[in-house]
Parts: structure tokens; C-alpha cells; sequence
């Protein structure tokens, strides 16, 4: 049917299906900021609009309805391109971030401001109260709003976004807002699906039903037969060779387990055949076509199920090593079955599948019995954690496609180098004939860390020349996606009445799952990024990964550290109300500091031994002090409602900034024509400010205005390798790239200027803004003459700087949270009153972006900790796989008291003293909460989430 | 206006069109069927860079309104490239170098494909008239006559 209606202003004549839904029409007439973020459940807001003066999902009017309707859409705030006070505030607020809702977001406020111009933060809540943030948290909405409201009452802002750093530097160390900011809130087409072009085939599969069975046989002949339908993908059919799915170093920690499409399910969900058709509906048809017979085995689920004697295995192929067999390989494989493919481990990890043990590993320092001898009290508990999802607005989506004999991969990926080496190995391509272009990512938080999508899409088009669109439902983001490893986490610690912990023993069995992608790295750190920040003279750690058939884990924002916080400071407060001591006492007794040698590290090499350093910069103690003055630390706070009681809990926590040793990034700076300059970085932006961070390295060491700087990242044949945004490597390691990068390049100028101004080069500086000036002579080339000459018929050529970045330092950021809850002694439910995160980031260069990351990460973790998990039925099946049923925190959830706070240290290593910002913020809640908790009714709940059912049992009430 | 039903053959498939009668081809065929191989160069009927094989023979799209398609047996580039002959066409314009910046090639391909289905071992000047109404600019046509001849002889070999 055709409707009129009245869009942004303009009649508009739209034609579609009655009942479809209005957000589909809208985004394909061009207005691409109304986004789906949740397959029509009405959760996460990405699909509002005005619709005759209300706020709408418009996901849930059907297209008929619009008939007459007066629409307004995120677009309408642009006025000559430029956007409006609201967007302007959002961006300098430092809450555009990964901004897949973003627009949705400005329309939504942008609105509450017109209705009711002194909105206050109850206001602001309620407006916000459908959209779901899970990049930034909601703090700064709150100050975005207030932004606006005192530019239009004073002309200017009179709040301060974010406190500023080093008054020698001009940009780094200031709030500027994101490089990219406003093409992100005004809604322009910068995502993996806005650019997909008519014409394009799509690509659906078909999923098991069962956790755990053999493929008997798979009949396609009449899906093939569907007029429509190019291609039918099968483990019978799909290319011999195995792989995994994790974007890590290669070669990497994680065993080559599964091929595109196997012989075994080993998971409700996983891949059983893959349709490539004209459409939707064609595809669909297809795959209800196709007729699988199963063989189902039982199955385990759990750690406990999975280590049991006679468990079924989960793998049970042919084991092969890359390096390092041991000599009874042949012996070990001979009862292999052979259905069900193989593992190929790079090197050792200490696996045993024959044991459904994935990896394992251990180490330590010191003599751990004698510690615990020295003990007046020992704590031995068991920590459990849940299977949480990433949930990023955008989910997984790929868009592949053939240009001149070559694969174009449009990804929303934090790795393109490795999905471009990964895509390359499945499909049997030379890396050379591959382009992945990574597109702004909607949110990945380690999700996107791995090739969960291209790989397929990228064999599709590969065989059938077609471009294909691929795009997972919210369901299978759930079912068939990666997600934070189930992990039992024992800790045994002693200490003395004097506070002095004297030994530590940790003994962690982790759950990967039906895939080995991060089996080793991911509850590895659980130890390695826990055990280092205790200067404790006796301590191990026993590590096993177990294969389960639960759906697939991987990498999750905090990576193992979450998990191994929960346990290790829960088990420090346990012990410290064992011994009668302040818990604070006890961290700062035994935490390390600057110059502290960690010997530690050796056993802590992910497959590899560690190498032996000291502890660097270090603002651990300076948070602790901080937080614990702000929460008013040792007072007790009384409830003015007897049924709520009030406790106050911390952790303290660090994490890396990237893989010294591993982790490679390269960059490269070019003076173009007119004296500006193209950052071209392999550092992968997912939201983070990463672009933003290169453009300041080279506008600060260049002396020329940030405008004067575009980046172009992550693009594999634009730029040079770098291994990706995983393990908090961005700054530290893409940044660094990119400083080295500029400070050839700014050699390069100098001496090209030397030449051309016939002057000394130890004479010649840079000054701002943008010309290379004599200190003995005075004479000035600005860099617009200088590169004009360079490039002329008689010049000397174009001027290019290029850096690479590898290290064996560490640059460790530290941090400490806190937390004051209120528990209803009634009820178990738990309110988190006040947060304050505390985190030293070196010296953080987009300093209001690296706030917003702490807020948003803690808002994920308070997720964790009280409300997400993933529930599984009996036969493997996630039965909470949508939004609404999964329960992420939305602002309501928000601590009403939320501070983060930078502590100002300078690193040695870092670009400019920089370390890394987000993954470290995920570590604190759950233990601070869990010990507010235990401050608050006296018990400890051990295992997240930690649910009013889960207190009320520890009180011994049900 | 009515919106009137027109159906036809499209590389072999039967499609339908409803809409104005009055639409040119090479609109529908881009648009609505995204065969995007049909270029447009003139608009006017005389670069041929928008050929299509119409029942046969070889026509531009560009003048040619959907009210003339009622019934036809339309072949696209996308089409013919799957034929064996198209097959070996593109491969000889590729080995003979016919092929420069490529804008009028996939009616170069049409209009030898026309040729050469009926006729075995062309003669030069009738390999010239086959595409003479399709304008090359960076060529200078002699090495796609060329490709052509090569085609033709591969066909007759194979």
C-alpha cells in the first residue's frame, strides 16, 4: 500500500506492506538513524522517533498507521549539515561512543528539552528510561542535558566536562570531543549495514537444536532446488580445513578445534548447514527444507559435569601439535573418533580432551604451605560466575562481496588483520586478494574480538561470487556468540592478625564451552591480572579449561579479571572479618607499589614463561585513600527504614594495557598537499576514541590544530598491520604507533625544511600552528610551502612518517572501586546506592571519553554481578535469549551516586604517559558489591549474579 | 495513470513489471532488477553502452519503454556471462586486451555474442558492423575486433 505522511517536515509518499513494521520502511527511505537493536522487542530504543508528538518505538507501528502521521527522526536535527546544541553536548560530554543509538539518542533529548526546558535528572531518567547504554553508562546524559541547558540560559558551558591534564600539552590531556563524534550522533551511514547495496544475497543457517550429537546425514536436494537459493554450505561440502574463532596473535593460545561447519554439533546453535538466497524469505524456506539427521550423544554442561569420571566428550578427535608433540601422541590418538574432527593445538597448552580438558596451566612463587603455616587464619572458598552476553547494540554483521577477483569484508570487527588472516586460512585465499574493511562498530566488548561471522559470509562469497549480507538475530547473539566463560573460582588465602596476607592459592576451572577460542588466555587472567597486585611472598595457581556444551564462550570486556576478582577480594574480605580487621587495612598492607619486582610474572606467560619486571607507574594506593575519603570509609551508615540495611565494600583491581611481547601496531603520517595531514593507523576504533588519540599524537608533536588531522584506521589495505583492540591494547599500543609514526614524520619535515630553507637542522622547530621556524635566522616555512616544493616537478617527494610499536614493558593501570548498597532484609534485594570508581589511567588523553568508560563499564558489571545470566534448560537450550528476559541494567539500575575519578600518574612508557582506560573498570563491582553486601547483613554470596533469592538463603531465611 | 502489468523473460527467467508503460528499460532493469552490467552513456540510443539482446537481437535500453517488452525475451550481460559462448567472449576480450577502462564493454560483449551465435569465422568488416553501434573511446576498436576474432576461433576449436 501507498501512504502519505510527513517527514521531518516534507510530505513524503512511502509504498510498503500494511502490517510491516514502520522502522524497516524508514531506515530503507534513507532515514538511517532509526536502528534495530533488538529484532522488534521494544528494549533497547534504537528504533525511536517522534510520532505525532510522542516519543515511539518505531519498530512497533505498522507501516498502515503511519498513513497521515507526523514523523520526526533523528535527521531532522541537522540544520545545514551541522548538528544541533543537544548532539554538540553529547559530544563533548564524551557519551558518543560506540553510537549505534546515539541519534536516537539526541532525538529523545532534544525532545524532553523542547517539552520541558528545566528538565531535571528525574526528568532526564524518565526520557531515557526505554534506551539501552551499554558503552558509556548514563552518568554524562545527565550532564549532556545540563550542558545544554546552561548554553542556552548563559551562552556558555558552566560545568566542566572532565578534568584536564598536563598544561604543557594542548590536546592530549583535554576533553575535545571525538574526531568522529558528530558524523556519530547525527546518524550518518558509517555502520556495516548502511553499506550494503541493492542487490546483495543473504546468507541465514540453519542451527542445532541439539547440545551435543553426531551429523548422520544432511539431505539439501530440495532446498537447493528452491528457485532462489545459490548455495547450500554443509559440513560435507565446506572446506577441509580447521581453525578457531578467536582473533588473538598468531600463533595462537587456543586450539584449531572446528572447521566452518562440522561433523559434531556441540551446541544448541551451532552451525549446522548455511543457505546463501535472493532474500529473507527464500532463505528461510530453504532452511526449513533441509533434513538433518542427528545422532544425539548426552551431553555436560558445567565444570563438575564435565570433569566427571566417564563424562561424555566433548572433543574426542584426532589431537595434533603444530610444535611441541609429546612423544605418545600416536598412543593418545588411538581411540580417536574421527567424526569428530580434530583439535590442533599451535603449541602445548596442557590440554587433555580425553578429559575434556581444553588447556591448563600453572605456577606460582614462594612456598604456599609454609605460608599458610605462618597463618592465624585461613579463608577457603569457591566462587561461581555466570555466562553472561556483550549484548552491543549492533550485533554481529558482515557484509562480503567480490572486487576484481577480490574479497571485500565490510566488518564491525575490533581485529581486521585477523579476520583478514583467519578468512584467508579458512577459505584458502592469499591474504593479499582480501580487503576487510573495519566499519564503525556498534559495540563490541570483546565480542568482536572474534571472526564469528566473516568467516562464513566470507566463503559464501568467495564460492558463489555473490555479495552477501549477514546480520545475526538477537537470538543468536545469545545462542551462538561469545560470552564471558562460566568460571569456579577457588581461593584458599592466610593471613595474620597483623593484616599481613601470607599466602594465596588459587585453583580456577574455567568453562570454554564447545570451542577452545580463549580457553587458555581468558581464565589465565583471572590469576595473571589478579595475583600482581599483592605483594605476598607465597602464592599459586592451578588452572583447568573443561569443554562443555553450553553455548560459546570468548572474549568479554575484563577478559578472566572480572572473575578472578569476585574471588580474590571477596576471599580477602572474608578473611579480614574472620581476623577482626578492617578489609582496607588488609589491601593497603599488602598491596604492591611502584619498583616492587614482581617475580610472580614468571609463572604467569599465557603458554609462554613471563618475564620478571617491576611494577611501574602505580596510583593503586592514591585510589584507595581517595575512594575510601569520598565513601567515608569506617562509618557505619544506619537505614532510616529498619527493613534496609547499609554496607560499604571495595576492590582494588588492575589490568594491562596490551600484550608486551605479542601485541604489534604500526602506523604511518602523511603531509598532504595543502600542509595537513592523514593519520593512517591499524588500530581498530570500536567506539573508544582510538582515532581521536592518533589525531592528537600528531597534532601535539606537530604543533598544528586538530583540525588539521584525519585518521583513516583499520582498514587492511590503507593501513599496516596491528594486531587488534583487544587485551586494553588501543592506547598503549595504536597510540604509541601513531606518536612514533609522527615523530618520523616530523624528522622528515625538519630535515626536508633544512634543505629547503638552508638551514642547520638542530636549528629548526616546530610552532604551532603548523610551520617550521629558525631559532638562529627567524626565517618561517610554513609546512603548506614546505610540502608544495617537496611535491613539485623538481621536488624532492612526498613526506610520510611511519612507526611500528612493539615492547617488552608493562604499563599497568590500577584502580580501586567502591560501592555502598542497601540489602532489604526482607526481600534480598539490593539497591546500589553510591559508586565511586577510582582508576589511575596514566595520563588519559581523551580524559571525558575515559570517565564515560568507567561508567559504562561499571554499568556493565553491576549486570553481572546482580542481574545477568544466561539460564540454559535441560538440553542446553539459552531460554532467556532476548532483552527483556536477560535483564541488563538500564539507567533505573544506575547507582544514583556514580562518581569516576581519574588518578593523575604519569607512565614511562605510555604516549604521553598513558595507559589503558575500560577493560580494568569491569574488575570492581562485583567484589566491592559482594562485600557491601556481607558489610550489610553479614553474609557472602558467592556466586553471581548475586539475587535477592541467593541473600535471603545465605541468611538462612528460605 | 494506469499501472499496467507487463510481463517478460529476463536471462531466462519470467519476470513481471507493473508500473508505467512509459519507464525505459535500462531504469527497470537497474532499479528494479539491480542489473547493474547495463550502462547508461547517452541516454539517447546511440553509445549503445546500455545494449540488451531483445528476442534476439541487439537493441539500447535506453530508448526502448517497457510497453515494448510485453512478452520479449530480454538477455543481460548477468545472463550471458553464464552462457558458455558469453564465457569465452570475456575471456578473449580479457586475453586480447580489448578491455581498457571498461564502461562499454558489457555491450561490446552483447553485440559480439549477437554476432557470433549465427555466424562462425565473421569477416572482419562484419565484425566491425556487429559493433558499430557501440562506441568505444579508449580502444580504438582495433583489439576488440581482434578479441573477437580469438573468441570465434576458440568457439570453433573447443
Amino acid at each position: 500500500m501507498v501512504i502519505n505522511v510527513k517527514i521531518n517536515g516534507k510530505n513524503v509518499r512511502l509504498e510498503s506492506e500494511a502490517l510491516k513494521d514502520l522502522r524497516s520502511v524508514l531506515y530503507a527511505a534513507g532515514y538511517n538513524s532509526v536502528r534495530d537493536s533488538d529484532d522488534r522487542e521494544g528494549f533497547t530504543g534504537s528504533d525511536t522517533i517522534i510520532f505525532n508528538s510522542r516519543l515511539m518505538y518505531s519498530n512497533f507501528i505498522p507501516f498502515f498507521r503511519a498513513d497521515g502521521a507526523e514523523i520526526y527522526t533523528a535527521e531532522s536535527l541537522l540544520k545545514n549539515r551541522k548538528i544541533n546544541d543537544v548532539q554538540q553536548a553529547m559530544v563533548d560530554a564524551g557519551i558518543v561512543q560506540s553510537a549505534y543509538n546515539s541519534p536516537a539518542a539526541a532525538l529523545i533529548l532534544t525532545f524532553l528539552l523542547e517539552k520541558n526546558p528545566d528538565a531535571t535528572r528525574t526528568d532526564v531518567r524518565e526520557a531515557l528510561s526505554g534506551l539501552f547504554v551499554r558503552d558509556a553508562g548514563y552518568e554524562h546524559y545527565y550532564l549532556a542535558v545540563r550542558l545544554v541547558q546552561e548554553k542556552r540560559r548563559y551562552g556558555e558551558y558552566k560545568s566542566i566536562v572532565s578534568p584536564s591534564f598536563r598544561d604543557n600539552l594542548t590536546y592530549v590531556g583535554k576533553p575535545t570531543g571525538k574526531i568522529d563524534g558528530e558524523a556519530l550522533v547525527s546518524g550518518e551511514r558509517v555502520f556495516v549495514e548502511d553499506k550494503v547495496l541493492p542487490g546483495y544475497s543473504v546468507l541465514r543457517v540453519l542451527r542445532s537444536p541439539y547440545a551435543h550429537a553426531y551429523i548422520k546425514s544432511i539431505d539439501t536436494s530440495e532446498a537447493e532446488a528452491l528457485e532462489g537459493v545459490d548455495t547450500v554450505i554443509t559440513c560435507f561440502n565446506c572446506p577441509d580445513v580447521y581453525y578457531m574463532q578467536a582473533g588473538q596473535g598468531n600463533p595462537e593460545p587456543s586450539p584449531h578445534d572446528r572447521r566452518l561447519l562440522n561433523r559434531k554439533v556441540r551446541h544448541v546453535g551451532d552451525r549446522v548447514a548455511a543457505v546463501v538466497a535472493d532474500n529473507d524469505e527464500i532463505a528461510e524456506k530453504a532452511l526449513s527444507l533441509i533434513k538433518v539427521e542427528y545422532e544425539p550423544l548426552d551431553a555436560v554442561f558445567t565444570v563438575e559435569e564435565a570433569m566427571a569420571e566417564g563424562a561424555p566428550l566433548v572433543h574426542n578427535g584426532i589431537v595434533e601439535y603444530r610444535s611441541g608433540a609429546p612423544e605418545d601422541l600416536d598412543e593418545y590418538n588411538k581411540n580417536a573418533n574421527p567424526l569428530d574432527g580434530k583439535v590442533i593445538y599451535q603449541f602445548p597448552l596442557h590440554g587433555d580432551i580425553r578429559k575434556n580438558i581444553a588447556a591448563g596451566a600453572h605456577g606460582g612463587i614462594g612456598d604456599i604451605e609454609k605460608g599458610f603455616a605462618e597463618a592465624d587464619a585461613i579463608v577457603d572458598s569457591t566462587y561461581q560466575t555466570s555466562q553472561v552476553q556483550c549484548t552491543p547494540l549492533e550485533p554481529h554483521v558482515c557484509y562480503t562481496r567480490l572486487e576484481n577477483g577480490r574479497l571485500v569484508i565490510h566488518a564491525s570487527t575490533q581485529v581486521p588483520y585477523h579476520v583478514r588472516r583467519i578468512v584467508s586460512w579458512v577459505c584458502q585465499i592469499p591474504e593479499h586478494k582480501i580487503h576487510v574493511i573495519k566499519e564503525r562498530v556498534g559495540g563490541g566488548y570483546g565480542s568482536k574480538q572474534d571472526i564469528l561471522v566473516e568467516d562464513l559470509a566470507g566463503y559464501a562469497t568467495w564460492i558463489t561470487g555473490k555479495s552477501v549480507y549477514y546480520r545475526n538475530s538477537r537470538e543468536e547473539e545469545f545462542w551462538a556468540n561469545s560470552t564471558r566463560h562460566p568460571m569456579r573460582v577457588r581461593v584458599k588465602m592466610g593471613g595474620k592478625k597483623d593484616g599481613t596476607i601470607t599466602a594465596i592459592y588459587m585453583d580456577v576451572r574455567a568453562n570454554t564451552g564447545p570451542y577452545g577460542n580463549h580457553c587458555l588466555t581468558v581464565p589465565m587472567n583471572a590469576s595473571s591480572k589478579t595475583l600482581p597486585i599483592f605483594a605476598v611472598e607465597n602464592m599459586y595457581y592451578d588452572l583447568l579449561t573443561y569443554y562443555t556444551n553450553i553455548p560459546p564462550t570468548g572474549a568479554y570486556q575484563g577478559y578472566g579479571a572480572p572473575k578472578g576478582y569476585f574471588g580474590i577480594i571477596s576471599a580477602m574480605g572474608e578473611l579480614a572479618m574472620k581476623l577482626g580487621i578492617d578489609p582496607l587495612l588488609m589491601a593497603k598492607k599488602n598491596i604492591v607499589h611502584s619498583g616492587y619486582m614482581l617475580e610472580i610474572l614468571k609463572g604467569l606467560g599465557e603458554g609462554r614463561e613471563g618475564t620478571v619486571v617491576p611494577v611501574g607507574s602505580c596510583g593503586l594506593e592514591e585510589a584507595l585513600d581517595k575512594g575510601a575519603s569520598m565513601m567515608d570509609w569506617g562509618k557505619k551508615e544506619v537505614s532510616e527504614d529498619p527493613d534496609w540495611a547499609i554496607g560499604k565494600g571495595f576492590a582494588m583491581i588492575q589490568q594491562g594495557s596490551g600484550l608486551p611481547g605479542l601485541d604489534h601496531s604500526n602506523a604511518q603520517v602523511k603531509l598532504v598537499a595543502d600542509g595537513t595531514f592523514l593519520v593512517l593507523s591499524g588500530g581498530a576504533d570500536i567506539g573508544t576514541g582510538l582515532d581521536t588519540i592518533s589525531a592528537k599524537c600528531c597534532a601535539e608533536i606537530m604543533k598544528c590544530p586538530l583540525e588539521d588531522v584525519s585518521v583513516v584506521s583499520g582498514d587492511t589495505d590503507s593501513c599496516l598491520f596491528d594486531t587488534g583492540a583487544y587485551a586494553s591494547s588501543g592506547t598503549y599500543f595504536s597510540g604509541n604507533a601513531s606518536l612514533n609514526a609522527t615523530k618520523d614524520l616530523k624528522k622528515k619535515v625538519i630535515k626536508e625544511a633544512s634543505l629547503q630553507m638552508n638551514e642547520d637542522e638542530a636549528d629548526l622547530e616546530l610552532e604551532y600552528p603548523g610551520k617550521v621556524v629558525s631559532k638562529k635566522s627567524g626565517k618561517e616555512l610554513s609546512y603548506k610551502d614546505l610540502i608544495h616544493t617537496a611535491l613539485a616537478g623538481d621536488g624532492r617527494g612526498a613526506i610520510v612518517g611511519t612507526g611500528c610499536f612493539v615492547t617488552p614493558n608493562f604499563a599497568v593501570p590500577y584502580g580501586a572501586h567502591f560501592a555502598q548498597v542497601a540489602v532489604n532484609k526482607k526481600t534480598g534485594k539490593v539497591k546500589v546506592l553510591k559508586f565511586y570508581a577510582l582508576q589511575d589511567a596514566g595520563t588519559p588523553i581523551n580524559p571525558e571519553l575515559a570517565l564515560c568508560q568507567m561508567y559504562g563499564a561499571v554499568q556493565k558489571s553491576i549486570g553481572h554481578t546482580l542481574y545477568e545470566n544466561m539460564v540454559l534448560d535441560k538440553s542446553g537450550k539459552c531460554i532467556n535469549g532476548n532483552f527483556t528476559d536477560y535483564g541488563a541494567p538500564m539507567i533505573e539500575e544506575a547507582p544514583e551516586d556514580f562518581k569516576a575519578v581519574l588518578i593523575d600518574v604519569n607512565d614511562q612508557y605510555g604516549p604521553f604517559g598513558a595507559k589503558s582506560i575500560s577493560e580494568i573498570a569491569t574488575n570492581g563491582a562485583a567484589p566491592a558489591i559482594a562485600m557491601a553486601i556481607a558489610d550489610a547483613v553479614g553474609v557472602w554470596v558467592r556466586s553471581w549474579p548475586i539475587t535477592p533469592e541467593k541473600i535471603l538463603k545465605e541468611m538462612g531465611k528460605i | 495513470m494506469l499501472d499496467n502489468k507487463i510481463s517478460f523473460t529476463l536471462n531466462g527467467k519470467m519476470v513481471e513489471f507493473i508500473g508505467d508503460p512509459l519507464r525505459r528499460l535500462i531504469d527497470t532493469l537497474r532499479e528494479d532488477f539491480n542489473l547493474i552490467g547495463v550502462k547508461e552513456g547517452c541516454g539517447e540510443g546511440e553509445c549503445g553502452a546500455c545494449s540488451v539482446i531483445k528476442d534476439g537481437k541487439l537493441v539500447t535500453s535506453c530508448i526502448i519503454p517497457m510497453g515494448a517488452v510485453n512478452g520479449a525475451d530480454i538477455w543481460t550481460i548477468e545472463g550471458i556471462r553464464e552462457t558458455e559462448l558469453g564465457k569465452i567472449i570475456i575471456e578473449a576480450f580479457a586475453d586480447g586486451g580489448a578491455v581498457q577502462c571498461g564502461f562499454c564493454i558489457p555491450g561490446m560483449v552483447l553485440a559480439s555474442y549477437v554476432l557470433l551465435k549465427d555466424k562462425e569465422n565473421p569477416s572482419e568488416l562484419e565484425i566491425r558492423e556487429a559493433i558499430s553501434g557501440n562506441i568505444c573511446r579508449c580502444t580504438g576498436y582495433d583489439l576488440i575486433v581482434e578479441s573477437i576474432r580469438l573468441a570465434d576461433e576458440r568457439r570453433r576449436n573447443a
